[in-house]
């Protein structure tokens, strides 16, 4: 399933993510998400990058971890701002 | 029994000593590996961009060809233009060389006639002929030196034109030789390839491909560390265990235990242990003792020590010398006083001499005294000559003092000179008498450094050989443990398997016996399951002493990731549904194992989309969001970033 910004995003590890925007870098589309912890709640404090690859089984995302990565993709978010 | 394998996995790790995170390990292999294909690719092209080709100026080669074209156009242009100049220049001379004859020819004509004409001009005669001859005669001469005239401005032209062509000559050569120069220089140039080559872009290539080369090897090196962490093994053979891949199982377990048998004391059997660490507390022990009995003395202090005898009897020497010249100085001083005294006097007794000459020339003594000249001049003469004696007599009292005073000289220098030496030496006496000091305490540095880090290495394989003796296994002995539960464990045939799975799903009821469906051999079975498939009825049973759900024990064990971890009670939600319908095959094992969301814990599949809810709610203290997205406010996403990058 393809992510869509200001949607939820259920994981099949059962996390839940608020998708607060989008930006194709390198090829590649990441997302800028917040962590649900309910239905009803959201944690402010666990925004992570996800991205989004895709093979023959459908959509899948992973969390960015690199931090150079994480340090390019943290610019061109603020840049769309 | 499944379980009993990964314990002796886990055990082997612990032994090894390795504190690393799987999922680190396995986050920073991923990006270890994609910055090698990056660095990789990066060397193939710099290696592919690195020919002769790119920094060969083609360019140049071009115009220098055709400069050389050029050149020798030129250059062939300009020997003709020589040639040419060369030729007129002869035929110039060849004039220069005519006209002066013909000059030379007509001035002695021009004699000749101016002779013979002065002949006829002596002769007295008064006939017609005569006179006419003369007429011609002058005529004949002005003709000559009309002629003459004429000829040496044709030979001033043609010396000016040889001039001017080898002028011109000279210059022409002078082109040409240039020219053949450039010529030489463009030739050499075209034949030396290297002439056309970019050093400057070739050398900065050259550097980047070996930063990358470098680069490459840093991170094929850290690839490696990751590869031959025994958490990193583990966790490959339990994979490899989940898919049932007996080969790698082994290959990969072998590997594991040739790291931890690595480690000092690792491969010991229970038995030698105790013996190992008697051997190590009693050459801790002798070395211990062989320290405590070492002086660890400099070798340099025997030679401080005489230096500092010589010193000290050195200095003695010396002040002694100096007091024996400080007593010749007083001597000096008093002798020079005495000669002082006596030169004192005598310049007194010559005061009073003087005072007692008469100035007799200077008035008349005798007119005043009576006193006859001559006498008076006798008793100055007199005077004199004692005053002549004084006088001398104090010149070798000063001789006396200048000598004195040399001596005076002479003595002092030597004193300062040796005060000098004595201050010199009693510096380095002092210096050395610290480091004889120093030199008992201290020791020899390199010597107790050797003996501290042999201490250290022995005290390491006692906490080497402790370690050890927390393991109640050998690594042999888990080794055959290992190979007998994995010889005895069979592995279920997987389109079996996904037949099984097929058969209950969704039958909540038959969940659990979903989860058991584990083999073990045929042996210790009691019961075979009813399936559909005549070839499970041959080979599939189940154990029934086993209660453990074998998906909950490779979600657990496996993957180690509490994160992912499923709850006991909850039951298996069809959420591989999707997937599984979409296949050809969609009840295949390995469909089945791959939709586990733990067989790859960094990736992860969007199972679900919703809309975000109107009564989502801050949890935190934090108020830079709003809580209401319906209404088209939207989370801050620059404070989003600030936190994330907070975090």
């Amino acid at each position: 399933m393809k992510l869509e910004v200001n949607k939820i995003a259920r994981l099949n590890n059962d996390e839940k993510y608020i998708i607060l925007n989008e930006l194709d870098y390198d090829g590649n589309k990441y997302y800028l998400t917040m962590g649900l912890i309910s239905d009803n709640e959201y944690d402010s404090s666990k925004v992570i990058i996800l991205k989004e690859t895709k093979d023959g089984n459908g959509y899948y995302v992973e969390k960015v971890i690199d931090k150079d990565l994480l340090y390019e993709l943290t610019k061109q978010f603020k840049e769309q701002l | 029994m499944q379980s009993n394998i990964f314990e002796l996995i886990d055990l082997l790790v612990k032994m090894s000593g390795s504190k690393s995170n799987l999922d680190e390990l396995k986050a920073d292999l991923d990006d270890t590996e994609s910055r090698i294909l990056k660095v990789q690719k990066k060397l193939d092209n710099l290696d592919e961009e690195m020919s002769d080709d790119k920094y060969f100026d083609a360019q140049s080669e071009i115009v220098d060809r055709n400069i050389r074209i050029s050149l020798v156009k030129k250059i062939q242009k300009l020997n003709k233009v020589k040639n040419d100049i060369s030729k007129d220049l002869d035929a110039a001379k060849s004039d220069e060389i005519t006209f002066h004859k013909e000059l030379d020819d007509l001035i002695d004509k021009i004699n000749e006639a101016n002779k013979y004409n002065d002949v006829i001009n002596d002769t007295k005669s008064n006939s017609d002929s005569f006179n006419q001859m003369i007429e011609s005669e002058n005529k004949r001469i002005s003709h000559l030196v009309e002629k003459k005239k004429d000829l040496e401005e044709r030979y001033s032209d043609v010396q000016k034109k040889v001039e001017y062509l080898a002028d011109s000559l000279n210059e022409v050569v002078d082109k040409i030789n240039k020219e053949n120069d450039r010529l030489k220089e463009v030739e050499d140039n075209l034949s030396n390839i290297k002439s056309y080559i970019d050093l400057e872009t070739k050398e900065k290539d050259e550097n980047k491909y070996l930063d990358a080369k470098n680069q490459l090897d840093d991170l094929m090196h850290h690839k490696n560390e990751i590869i031959n962490d025994a958490v990193y093994i583990a966790g490959s053979i339990k994979e490899h265990i989940a898919n049932e891949e007996k080969d790698k199982i082994e290959e990969e377990f072998n590997h594991l235990v040739d790291i931890v048998s690595s480690i000092p004391f690792m491969n010991l059997e229970q038995d030698e242990i105790k013996n190992e660490k008697d051997k190590l507390s009693e050459e801790l022990k002798n070395y211990d003792t062989e320290i405590s009995q070492k002086e660890y003395q400099t070798m340099d202090k025997e030679f401080i020590e005489e230096r500092i005898v010589y010193l000290k009897d050195n200095i003695d020497k010396i002040n002694s010398e100096i007091a024996s010249l400080n007593d010749k100085v007083s001597a000096i001083n008093e002798a020079s006083d005495l000669l002082s005294s006596k030169i004192y006097k005598a310049e007194d007794q010559i005061s009073k001499i003087d005072k007692s000459l008469v100035d007799y020339e200077s008035y008349d003594y005798e007119e005043e005294t009576e006193i006859p000249k001559s006498v008076v001049q006798a008793a100055n003469n007199k005077l004199k000559e004692e005053k002549d004696n004084i006088s001398n007599i104090a010149d070798k009292y000063r001789e006396d003092v200048i000598n004195k005073l040399e001596e005076l000289n002479i003595v002092n220098s030597r004193l300062e000179k040796l005060n000098k030496e004595v201050q010199d030496k009693e510096k380095e006496l002092d210096d050395l008498e610290k480091k004889a000091a120093l030199s008992t305490k201290s020791s020899n540095i390199l010597e107790e450094e050797k003996d501290k880090i042999k201490l250290e290495k022995i005290n390491k394989l006692i906490l080497n050989l402790n370690d050890r003796e927390e393991f109640s296994k050998s690594i042999s002995t888990i080794v055959d443990e290992f190979n007998m539960l994995l010889s005895s464990l069979e592995f279920v045939d997987k389109k079996t398997r996904s037949k099984l799975l097929y058969e209950d799903f969704g039958k909540e009821s038959k969940k659990e016996d979903l989860t058991e469906t584990k083999v073990e051999n045929k042996e210790s079975s009691n019961e075979v399951i009813e399936t559909p498939s005549e070839e499970v009825e041959e080979t599939e049973i189940i154990d029934e002493e086993k209660e453990e759900p074998i998906v909950e024990e490779k979600k657990v064990d496996v993957f180690d990731n509490s994160a992912l971890k499923v709850d006991e009670e909850k039951p298996l939600e069809p959420t591989f549904e999707p997937v599984i319908n979409d296949n050809e095959n969609p009840f295949s094992f390995e469909q089945f194992v791959e939709e586990k969301p733990e067989e790859n814990d960094s990736k992860l599949r969007v199972v679900e989309l919703t809309e975000i809810p109107s009564n989502l709610k801050e949890n935190n203290d934090q108020n830079f969001m709003v809580n209401d997205f319906q209404d088209d406010e939207y989370i801050d996403l620059d404070t989003a970033i600030s936190s994330m990058e907070e975090n």
